[in-house]
Parts: C-alpha cells; sequence; structure tokens
C-alpha cells in the first residue's frame, strides 16, 4: 500500500495524514500533546485547594511520666509564654506562604506534652492565632490530648467554642495501684469524673488512651479497665504497650525489687489478645491494630453512604472499618497514605511538607531563638523521592489493616504488586496478609500480632534496620550516615 | 528473666517469627540535616503566549490565528493581560518561578513594538521570571526590525525562531508568503548585529513544486548562516483550502511525491548532522558551536553517537539551547499558557484555552480563565506522557524517569518496549531507551503512540479544530 492510500482522501495532491497507523506502516501525525483524550474542563477542576493536616507540639507537662518517650519539659511560667510566642511566630510565618495559602486545612491535633498543661487564656490564645490564620475546611475535625488531671468544664467549653470537636484523654489504666506505679497523679475515679464533665461540655467525640504491660499488671485489672471502657460508651479507644525505658528510676526500681514487673512477653500477648476481642464485641470498629472507633454520633455507619466499607475479621462480632472510606477518619489517609501534607509545628515536631519530612528543633531554648531570628526551626528530615513515597504508602498504610489497590494505583500510577510483588508474597507465605483483587488485608489475629514486621518488610534497602526517627536517636542516624 | 523482658521491647528491629514490637509511625527514618531552602525550593515553571495574529495568514498553518485587525488585537491584548493577572495573583504562580517561555502565533511579532514591549513589560512585571530565563520569540522575516528585535533582547528574550520556510522564492510565492529568501539572510544578520547568540530556523519540506535540486541549494545556504538551531517540518496542503483548488487547478504545481518527502528529508538530516549539527529531536538540531567561548564539555553538554556515520544526538537535558524542550518534553513540567486555543499544563491538568478570539476576550474581561477543554493527568497517565512526549527527545534516561516517578520504565512499560525492541525501532540499555537511527527516526510517532494508554488509543492528538471530534468520541464512549 503507498502512502497516498493511507491519505484520508484518495486524492493524490492531498497529503494530510490518517491520524493513526500501526506498524510497520509509518505514523505521520506529529504527536505535540498527551494525554490525547480531552473533555470539557472548568477552573475549579484545576484550582482546587490543596489539603493539609496539622500538627502541634506542645512540649509540657504538669507531670512527666516515667513511662513517656516524648518531647516534653515542666510547665516553668516564663519559659512556657517564651514557647508560645515562638510558636505563634512559626504559625504566622507558615501561614503567611502562598503554599499555605493556597491550601486548606482538613484536620488538625494539638498533642504533647499535654497541650491542656497550657493554661485556658493561653490556650484560648493560641486557638484564636491557628483559626484566624489558616484557612479551615468547613467539615474540619480538631483534636486535643489531655490527662484526667489538666482539664476542667470551663476549659473543655473554650476549647469546643473555639472549634476543637474531638478530645483524647490519656487515661492508662482505670486501676489506682498501676497508676501509681507509672508515677500517674490521678486516679481512676477523676478520670471518670473528668470524661462525665466532657461529656457535659458537649463534647460529642471522647477519645481514651489505655495501655497494656503496666508494671505489676494481670489480666484480670486489665480486662476490668476494658471493661469499664465499654460501660463509658465513648467514641473511640487507643491501645499501647507499656515500655520501660532502660536506666530509668522506675526500671531500677524493678531490679531493686521495690516495684512489681510488667508481665511476661506471654501475658502481654494474651492482655493483647482479649483486650482487642473484648472491644471488637463491644461493637467497636477496628481502625488500625491499636485503634477503634465507633459512629460518633451512635446513629450506626449507614448513615454515611454506601461507600463506607466495613468487613468481618472472621469471627461473628469482630469487624473493622477502611479508614479511608469513613469520613471521621479519612483525614489519617491523607497523612499515612497519600503522602499528603502535615505541616508540624512546635519543638520536636515530626511533618511532611513538599516531600520533605522534617523535624523540627527538638531543643526548646533553641527552638525558640530560631524562632525569634525569623527562621523556621527545620533541623533535620530528608527529600521523599517518588519510590520512597510509595515505601511510605504501604509501610504506614498497612496499619490500616486493609488497604485497597485501587487507592495506591490512584496515587502512585502502579498496581501495588508491580512495585513490591516479593514482598506481598513472602507476607502471604508467612499468613501475615491476605491479598484480594482489590485489597491488600492483614490477616487476623496473625498478621495483627506482627504488625510492625508487615509495616517494615516494605522498607527500602536505604531504610532497613534503621529505628524510627526521634528526637533522641537523630544522633545515632547521623552516625549511622557517615558510617 | 525480669530484666531482659523490659529490655526485650527496646530492640528496634526484629525478623519474623520474632515479633517487631517498635512502633512504626514515621516512614522513612533516614534523616539528615535538612534546611528551610530545601523544603521551601521554588518548583520550575514555563510559559507559552499565544498570540493569534498575523499580518498575512499563510495557506499553510493549521494554527489559531487571525489577520491583525485593529481594535481586535488591542482588545485581545487587554484580555491576555488579564489572564496573566488572574494567574499571577494565584499563590501557586507566585511561590514558584519560570526558567523558560516561549511567545508562539500566529505571528507574536506580527504585534507593534510597543504592543510586544508593553506586554512583556507587564509580564515580567507580575510573574516571577527566573534572571536570565530562556525565553523564545517565533518571527516571520517580515515582521522583525531591528528597532524591534533591540526591544525585545533589552526585555529579556534571548532567542528568536524564523520561519523562513525556504530560501526559494518560487517556493515562498507558492504557499503565500511574501518575503523572499533574501530578506531572510537580511534579518538573520540584523539579528546577529543586534546581539542574539540563539537563532532558529524553521525550514519546510514537501512544499509544492519543491524538488531535491532546490531543497539542497536552501540547506547549502542554511549552514552557510550558521544558526544555533534548526527545525524541519513537514508541508500539509489543507484540503479544501485556496491553495488546494489552485494544486488543483494546475495553477500551482503540486506537491512532491513520497518518495521525494522522504528523500528531502534523509538529505537534510545528513547534510546537517555532518555539519556538526547535533539532534534534539527528528525534527530539532543544534549547531556544536560552543556557548560564550566556552567548549561543550566544559558546561557538561553530554552527546551520544547516532549510527556508523559519525552523527552525533544530545542529551536534551544538558544542552542549553534547547531549556524550553527539556522542561515541557523531557521533564513534562509545568507549563502556563495564556492566550486564546493556547494549550498548557499545570497542577496535574492539561488545558486548552478558548479557541474562539472573541469569546476568549468575554471571558478574560468577566475575570474567568478562558479554558475550554482538558484533562486530569493521573500519576499512571503521566508516566505515559513522559514516554509519549520525552522519546520524541530520542533518548531517556532510565535514572531521570526513576527519579520522576518511583520506578522505572520497564516495569511499567516493559511490554511496549520489547515489541518496539523487536521492530528494531528503539534500544534498551541498562541505562537508557534510545530510538534507533535511522530506523526508529522514520517511526518517531508511532514510537510515542505505543505508549498511549488504552483510554487514549487511537486518539487523534487534540486541537482547537478536532475538540468537537473528540467530544463526540467521549460521549460514544460513555454510551
Amino acid at each position: 500500500m503507498t502512502n497516498e492510500e493511507k491519505t484520508i482522501s484518495s486524492s493524490s495532491i492531498v497529503n494530510v495524514p490518517s491520524y493513526w497507523r500501526e506498524y510497520p506502516e509509518r505514523d505521520v501525525e506529529y504527536v505535540r500533546w498527551y494525554p490525547s483524550a480531552v473533555g470539557p474542563l472548568s477552573e475549579s477542576d484545576i484550582w482546587t485547594k490543596e489539603p493539609f493536616v496539622f500538627y502541634i507540639h506542645i512540649p509540657f507537662c504538669n507531670n512527666v511520666c516515667s513511662s513517656c518517650l516524648y518531647n516534653k519539659f515542666n510547665t516553668q511560667g516564663d519559659l512556657v509564654s517564651k514557647y508560645l510566642v515562638a510558636l505563634k511566630k512559626e504559625i504566622v510565618n507558615y501561614a503567611s506562604r502562598p503554599y499555605l495559602k493556597d491550601g486548606e486545612c482538613i484536620s488538625g491535633y494539638f498533642g504533647g506534652g499535654t497541650p491542656t498543661a497550657l493554661s485556658t487564656p493561653q490556650l484560648e490564645d493560641l486557638l484564636t492565632v491557628v483559626f484566624q490564620q489558616f484557612n479551615m475546611r468547613k467539615d474540619a475535625s480538631f483534636t486535643i490530648e489531655t490527662t484526667p488531671n489538666e482539664v476542667d468544664g470551663e476549659k473543655a467549653a473554650m476549647l469546643l467554642e473555639h472549634g476543637v470537636d474531638r478530645i483524647s484523654m490519656g487515661v492508662q489504666s482505670f486501676d489506682d495501684t498501676l497508676l501509681k506505679n507509672i508515677g500517674r497523679t490521678h486516679t481512676a475515679e477523676k478520670a471518670r469524673k473528668k470524661l462525665a464533665e466532657l461529656r457535659k461540655a458537649g463534647f460529642k467525640h471522647v477519645c481514651i488512651d489505655l495501655m497494656c504491660g503496666l508494671p505489676g499488671q494481670t489480666l484480670k485489672q486489665w480486662e476490668d479497665t476494658i471493661d469499664e471502657f465499654l460501660s463509658l460508651k465513648l467514641e473511640s479507644l487507643s491501645i499501647y504497650t507499656y515500655l520501660v525505658i532502660p536506666d530509668s528510676k522506675l526500671y531500677s526500681e524493678i531490679q531493686r525489687g521495690s516495684m512489681p514487673p510488667p508481665p511476661s512477653a506471654e501475658v502481654l500477648n494474651e492482655m493483647y489478645n482479649i483486650g482487642v476481642k473484648k472491644i471488637l464485641r463491644g461493637g467497636y470498629f477496628a481502625v488500625t491494630a491499636n485503634d477503634f472507633g465507633r459512629d460518633p454520633f451512635g446513629k450506626g455507619l449507614e448513615k454515611w453512604g454506601p461507600e463506607v466499607q466495613v468487613y468481618n475479621l472472621g469471627e461473628e462480632g469482630l469487624n473493622a472499618m477502611v479508614a479511608s472510606t469513613f469520613p471521621p477518619t479519612a483525614h489519617l489517609n491523607h497523612t499515612w497514605y497519600e503522602c499528603g501534607d502535615l505541616l508540624a509545628l512546635g519543638s520536636g515536631a515530626y511533618g511532611y511538607i513538599k516531600d520533605h519530612m522534617y523535624l523540627n528543633e527538638p531543643n526548646i531554648h533553641e527552638y525558640i531563638t530560631r524562632l525569634e531570628s525569623g527562621k523556621l526551626p527545620i533541623v533535620s528530615g530528608s527529600y521523599v523521592s517518588p519510590e520512597e513515597k510509595m515505601a511510605r504508602s504501604m509501610v504506614l498504610g498497612t496499619k490500616f489493616l486493609k488497604l485497597l489497590r485501587k487507592d495506591f494505583e490512584k496515587q502512585h500510577g502502579v498496581d501495588m504488586m508491580q512495585i513490591f510483588g516479593e514482598q506481598i508474597k513472602t507476607l502471604e507465605q508467612r499468613g501475615l496478609i491476605e491479598m484480594s483483587e482489590d485489597a491488600l488485608q492483614v490477616t487476623f489475629p496473625k498478621g495483627w500480632y506482627y504488625m510492625d514486621n508487615i509495616s517494615k518488610a516494605f522498607y527500602t534497602p536505604f531504610n532497613y534496620r534503621l529505628p524510627q526517627p526521634s528526637p533522641m536517636n537523630t544522633n545515632i542516624l547521623k552516625y549511622l550516615k557517615r558510617k | 528473666m525480669k530484666t531482659n523482658d523490659m529490655m526485650e521491647g527496646y530492640a528496634y528491629w526484629r525478623e519474623y517469627p520474632e515479633r517487631d514490637t517498635e512502633y512504626v509511625r514515621w516512614y522513612p527514618c533516614v534523616v539528615g540535616p535538612v534546611s528551610e531552602k530545601e523544603v521551601w525550593k521554588k518548583k520550575p515553571l514555563a510559559f507559552y503566549i499565544h498570540i493569534p495574529f498575523c499580518n498575512n495568514v499563510c495557506h499553510c498553518c493549521l494554527y489559531n490565528k487571525f489577520n491583525t485587525k485593529g481594535s481586535l488585537v488591542i482588545n485581545y491584548i487587554e484580555a491576555l493581560k488579564k489572564e496573566i493577572l488572574n494567574y499571577a495573583s494565584r499563590h501557586y504562580i507566585q511561590e514558584n518561578e519560570f526558567i523558560t517561555g516561549y511567545l508562539g502565533g500566529g505571528t507574536p511579532t506580527a504585534l507593534t513594538t510597543a504592543q510586544l514591549k508593553d506586554l512583556l513589560a507587564f509580564m515580567f512585571k507580575h510573574l516571577n521570571i527566573k534572571k536570565d530565563a530562556h525565553i523564545t520569540i517565533e518571527t516571520t522575516p517580515l515582521d522583525i526590525d531591528e528597532e524591534k528585535a533591540s526591544m525585545l533582547l533589552e526585555q529579556g528574550v534571548n532567542r528568536v525562531s524564523i520561519g523562513v520556510q525556504s530560501f526559494d522564492d518560487d517556493l515562498l510565492r507558492n504557499i503565500g508568503r511574501i518575503h523572499t529568501g533574501e530578506k531572510a539572510k537580511q534579518v538573520i544578520s540584523m539579528l546577529r548585529k543586534t546581539g542574539y547568540k540563539e537563532i532558529g530556523v524553521d525550514l519546510m519540506y514537501g512544499l509544492p513544486g519543491q524538488t531535491l535540486e532546490k531543497w539542497k541549494k536552501t540547506i547549502d545556504e542554511l549552514i552557510a548562516l550558521k544558526v544555533e538551531s534548526v527545525s524541519f517540518y513537514f508541508y500539509i496542503l489543507i484540503p479544501s483550502s485556496p491553495l488546494f483548488m489552485k494544486v488543483k487547478e494546475g495553477k500551482v504545481p503540486s506537491i512532491p511525491s513520497q518518495e521525494v518527502i522522504d528523500e528531502l528529508y534523509d538529505y537534510a538530516i545528513n547534510k546537517l548532522l555532518s555539519a556538526g549539527y547535533v539532534a534534539a529531536s527528528t525534527n530539532d538540531f543544534g549547531s556544536d558551536s560552543g556557548i560564550e567561548d566556552k567548549k561543550w564539555e566544559d558546561i557538561g553538554v553530554k552527546v551520544y553517537p547516532l549510527g556508523p556515520e559519525g552523527y552525533r544526538g544530545v542529551m536534551v537535558p544538558t544542552f542549553p539551547r534547547t531549556v524550553y524542550l527539556t522542561h515541557a518534553w523531557y521533564n513534562c513540567g509545568e507549563l502556563l499558557a495564556v492566550g486564546s486555543g493556547a494549550y498548557g499544563y499545570i497542577k496535574d491538568y492539561t488545558y486548552i484555552n478558548e479557541p474562539d478570539i472573541e469569546k476568549y476576550i468575554r471571558r478574560c474581561n468577566d475575570s474567568e480563565l478562558p479554558l475550554s477543554m482538558g484533562a486530569y493527568v493521573s500519576p499512571e497517565e503521566r508516566m505515559a506522557r513522559n514516554m509519549v512526549i520525552g522519546i520524541k527527545l530520542l533518548k531517556i534516561l532510565r535514572s531521570d524517569f526513576k527519579d520522576r516517578y518511583g520506578v522505572d520504565f520497564t516495569q511499567v512499560f516493559g511490554r511496549q518496549i520489547k515489541e518496539l525492541e523487536e521492530q528494531g525501532l528503539v534500544k534498551l540499555t541498562d541505562e537508557a531507551l534510545e530510538v534507533t537511527y535511522p530506523k526508529g527516526w522514520s517511526y518517531m510517532d508511532n514510537i510515542s503512540k505505543a505508549f498511549y494508554s488504552d483510554l487514549n488509543y487511537r486518539m487523534p492528538q487534540p486541537s482547537p479544530t478536532n475538540t468537537n471530534i473528540l467530544k463526540f468520541l467521549k460521549r460514544k464512549e460513555e454510551k
């Protein structure tokens, strides 16, 4: 066939090329653009506001617990007020950047330390600045952490008034002896009282943290604590494993025998398994292997619409939800799965912006000095390449227990099997995950037990065997890097 | 043992079947010193400004253009400024930086010196354009004089691309060009005198009445001019156009046969490549004269061999003459396109501006962005786009693709690459995917299209004239 015959018209003087030819025919439509499939498009399609979340770190506690690994200080008048001035400078610095002006906050978190260790006027002032400076999406949700000691009706009402609609209380246990063992200065009764006060003040979303593996804790005590949680009908719960810090005061007390030891690994394991089942049977859905929630408005999940995905864990009454499909937890996906922007503010806070993870100056005095000189307090971090972003989506995403393949593909343009086929196969052979056409799912209960092994299977060789970054181990990391 | 149990929790790495208990809440783990500047670095942008006017509309031109009519031009420029201002007021545009730009048409120099000066000053005032940004303007030999040329240079335009088409006066007349070959040469020497260090020439093959003899003469004249870049275009005779009628009536000689067209193309590239030009694409060539008296190797330009004759291709991202191409095609970077009928790519969307100039003006005056059509480019389509468009620059480094998308292109396009290799059109090495010379060159568009996604398969290139076809095809598909 001659080329003339391949043209649209058979006339020998026309040479307008037909626009598609397959090899061995030669295509001569000059390609200068892609994709070819175009449709109507409006301004609002392109110029959407980019979502971000924030984390504000308040590194103060009125009582520093012996079990806490976080960056915090006792509240000392002068330091706190200087810190708040610096923090507000940091907020204004970010908020004045075009990037943030173009963005929209979908969720915020005040953590610590104990953010409520600040006085009501201090907190009120801080919240006013935050809400003035950032664009908040209408349905954005804001959480604050507290201990049972640091919140009362007045503070609670102020928080609600300023847009904080979710509160997370570090209860740890409903057993006074155990609380005393770890140096907590509140009683179980106080926690109950404060939770009731929060309800009365109008909080519709109350969460508590509980710990298993406390020094002297028995399985019975743990079960009682869970039962008590269930009777409170709160919206969500997070459970953590207590760690004794080596060379701490508590550590030597245990060695000396003046403090009972924490339960053995076997007991701890049982505590976790029994606790989880109790929580799930109590009508809570698993969001991760540590976090459980129920519909915050108590009207059943159906009202959120058909896109909410709930699945059974293989035993009647034990259910989990796909966090990305559930509006109240959807923002978690932004940080953990979509590598979305997380603006971290405050000394020692971890953030993720513009494909960089970063750590703020952990030394509170240096943090203040840097802001006083008009600088951002970013000290370390790394660029997160597209390859590492894929790894990040798996490392943090698997913590949601079920990852939809289409979510990964939407995010990265490839199926997770194309990139992590080998790792997924190994995890499947070990019985830790199951792969279906739609999703990767962590098996229950085996995979749950090995949750962190699963996450770490997706570390790139560059990150292999490295500890989680923290203000305390950045020195180790520098050393490892130099090596 | 008590203490061991307590320490148990502290090991930060354990392999299955041991249970790891370091609570993973962050990734990646490798951190190093990072500064504010590093996190908040500016993203590079390019601009394209479409001036849809010509003082003389050529019969062969497929682009969106109008004759210069006083009030329409003035209204258009006002609308264009409104569009620029609309973008300039957006934070996204403010925080990033234009590293290159292109004024195309039509004939941007069909605007008067005063109009152009005003427009350029406006752009530089409102857009964040990097110092020494690589900026090109298109012109015909007729629409630029010394005054205009030096004004452009002063305003930051540092490259001129001239639509010479041919140095043969008969052929020029055949396609309705009203300048001579001599005029084109004069303009090139005038631009040199004015101080332009980068001059590009466009030539066309397949013109009505064109013979190999005439073409050889044009190429010889071109080489003598020692311009920095040359682009070849294939002439298309538009059916039902006045010229088409004239050819049909025998008043204008007919276009050469396909065999002759192939011969013309082969002659031109052989001649240019043996004269020391390097290939940036199958249509675009750069001269090997150094830049600012520096040798290429001193400025990091990388070349690679093409075929057995000692010809050379140039790695476009290393070539300072092709900043715009590198940004728009090799890197698939963001392209802010303004003006009626312009094509842009921003925030993961491709878009085509309103091609109807009157409507375009109305929309800008209503403070709207004049977008008409476009598409979201998903991560999957972004990879396809980078192959489709990037391969036109003849060689894509695997490491560049991986840095951008996190995967090797063979992981995503393994099947397509294998097929193209079997057909002898591309060569895959450990470092790169390369179009074979000469076979792959003649199948350039087949190679590009091999990377179209299913959604784009068999779709024509979008253009203001075929967006209606596309709408129709799309509707059909949805049904």
